[in-house]
């Protein structure tokens, strides 16, 4: 009692709060214990038909199993492709916004096609593309790539056009050329739009290559999910889903990781 | 005095999508090499526009603007142009916030960055170099600012309201400060003002612009002939508000005119 008294507003508040997100994070460990209980006592009594909906300690065992096989092979190889897609994306979308930005008429000529293919389900793109570039990786990249490529070019280049004029105006008082308002303005200004257009990139990309992998592959976490359910082997469709949840979960920490350290670099406050 | 500037027959309409919107009409003055004129004049005449045609970032619908008699054609390096904001960089310090002219103009030598000291502890700023622009007061963005145009050693100084965003203390002794520096450099100085004992502390010529489209109504040459001449020795002076009077019925016109604005 006497110890609490002695605590300021500020202690109070302080110790309030970090009281609060015990609270929010034990909870939540208790749902996610509580969801894999009742998941796994439904299973026990055949309330459910554990050969469909699998079940947590079955899960667990595929797991082990599939460590023991090349678990680690499938998911590097997802995470890869996703890797690959996801930087291509970014960077030919920045490049193509640039251009945009840079030459204006190039921009309206081209705004109805990026409308088109924006609109467009990519997906619907995934036979042209095994045409194309053949039944392989290459195919699996472009699918993430056709997926990501238009939002980021958009999200870009709307970010480029809404730049602060008079900053930019600023600069070409001290005759600064179009290149410099580029390089000194108009990119610096759009962090924050590159890190929202790359949290959403990074989903899209994994999109693309679960997506490309259920059409042609040999290896990745949607090739297993696909072979899974076309041997009827729910717990590795299941546990490859649980996987892929977790990979995802970690690219998008990443690019938290990532904007917090850019940020601070950019800002310093 | 010769002059160093002459805006000729400046008239400018801008096409806007709902027709067009005339922001100037047939404007005429001259300002002579280290003279200091001020711009009055009701809110959207056009006095932005007016200095934005003088920098050059902006082009006339009709006449031209010559600097030291000749015609010019885009963005001059004798112009160092303030614009209404400080538009510093947030992700910059403020060191690389006042040497970005410098920067973009190719002409980061020792002599000019030592200069850059110079005016960054006259504007008793120099400690708060290393420090970013959110973590400085208005009054300490709009030095910078100034700094920053200074840095390049414009011939001609543009100052679009660059003091209003002070507070009343602050920028009485910027003012005073700014005021000697440039008469110190011979400076030649057009600013743009809303404030009219701001005007007349400072300048040798008030142009008082109409109602948009802007157009000189009247022309006040400023004449207090005071030996240690200075913004504040002028607001304490008993002909200051003679000519605050003379000014403020020009522009009082105009305000009846306005409907509400
Ligand atoms: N790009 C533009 N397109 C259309 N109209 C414009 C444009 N820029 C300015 N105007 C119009 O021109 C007029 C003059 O604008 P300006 O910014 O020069 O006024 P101002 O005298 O500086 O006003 P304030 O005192 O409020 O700063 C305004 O009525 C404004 O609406
Ligand atoms: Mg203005």
């Amino acid at each position: 009692m006497k110890k609490i008294r002695a605590m300021t507003d500020r202690e109070l508040y302080l110790a309030n709060l970090k009281k609060e997100k015990r609270f929010v994070s034990i909870h939540r460990a208790i749902v996610l214990l509580v969801i894999i209980a009742v998941w796994e006592l439904l299973a026990r009594f055949n309330l459910i038909d554990s050969f469909i909906m699998s079940q947590p300690s079955r899960i667990a065992e595929t797991f082990v199993n599939m460590v023991k096989e090349n678990l680690l092979l499938h998911i590097y190889t997802t995470c890869y492709e996703t890797i690959v897609g996801f930087v291509l994306g970014i960077i030919l979308g920045i490049a193509f916004a640039i251009l945009l930005w840079w030459f204006e008429t190039f921009a309206k000529i081209c705004d109805p096609y990026i409308v088109v293919l924006n609109a467009l389900p990519k997906i619907a793109l995934g036979p042209i593309i095994i045409v194309l570039v053949g039944a392989g990786t290459k195919a699996i990249i472009f699918m993430a790539l056709a997926i990501s490529l238009i939002v980021t070019i958009l999200q870009m280049y709307n970010g480029f056009k809404n730049t602060n004029k008079e900053k930019c105006k600023m600069l070409q008082s001290f005759g600064a050329n179009k290149f410099q308002v580029l390089t000194k303005i108009v990119i610096p200004s759009n962090i924050s739009t590159l890190f929202t257009s790359m949290k959403i990139n990074i989903g899209l990309s994994l999109v693309g290559v679960i997506a490309g992998e259920f059409l042609v592959s040999k290896a990745g976490l949607g090739y297993l999910i696909v072979y899974g359910g076309q041997v009827f082997r729910m717990d590795l469709v299941m546990t490859s889903v649980f996987i892929l949840a977790v990979v995802a979960s970690f690219m998008y920490i990443a690019i938290l990781v990532l904007e917090k350290w850019v940020i601070k670099y950019f800002s310093h406050n | 005095m010769k002059n160093i500037l002459e805006v000729k027959n400046i008239s400018k309409i801008y096409q806007a999508p709902n027709g067009e919107v005339p922001a100037l009409n047939n404007v005429n003055f001259k300002v002579k090499q280290g003279e200091f004129v001020s711009i009055v004049g009701p809110s959207g005449c056009g006095k932005s526009t007016l200095l934005s045609i003088i920098s050059g970032l902006e082009n006339p619908t009709y006449g031209k603007i010559y600097i030291e008699n000749e015609e010019i054609n885009g963005v001059s390096s004798h112009i160092g142009y303030m614009l209404q904001n400080h538009n510093l960089l947030e992700w910059r310090d403020i060191w690389s916030n006042v040497t970005l002219g410098l920067e973009v103009q190719k002409k980061l030598t020792k002599e000019n960055l030592d200069y850059v000291e110079e005016l960054l502890k006259f504007y008793e700023i120099d400690e708060f170099k290393h420090n970013y622009p959110n973590q400085l007061s208005g009054g300490m963005c709009q030095r910078a600012a100034l700094i920053r145009t200074l840095a390049v050693k414009p011939k001609i100084l543009l100052l679009d309201e660059a003091f209003s965003a002070l507070d009343y203390q602050t920028r009485i002794s910027i003012v005073d400060y700014v005021y000697k520096k440039i008469k110190e450099q011979f400076i030649t100085c057009l600013m743009v003002t809303h404030d009219i004992p701001e005007s007349i502390s400072m300048s040798d010529r008030v142009i008082v612009l109409s109602n948009k489209p802007g157009t000189i109504k009247k022309e006040f040459d400023i004449n207090f002939e005071i030996e240690d001449d200075s913004p504040l020795a002028r607001r304490n002076h008993p002909k200051f508000s003679g000519y605050f009077n003379l000014i403020w019925k020009e522009l009082g016109i105009n305000e009846k005119n306005q409907s509400d604005d």
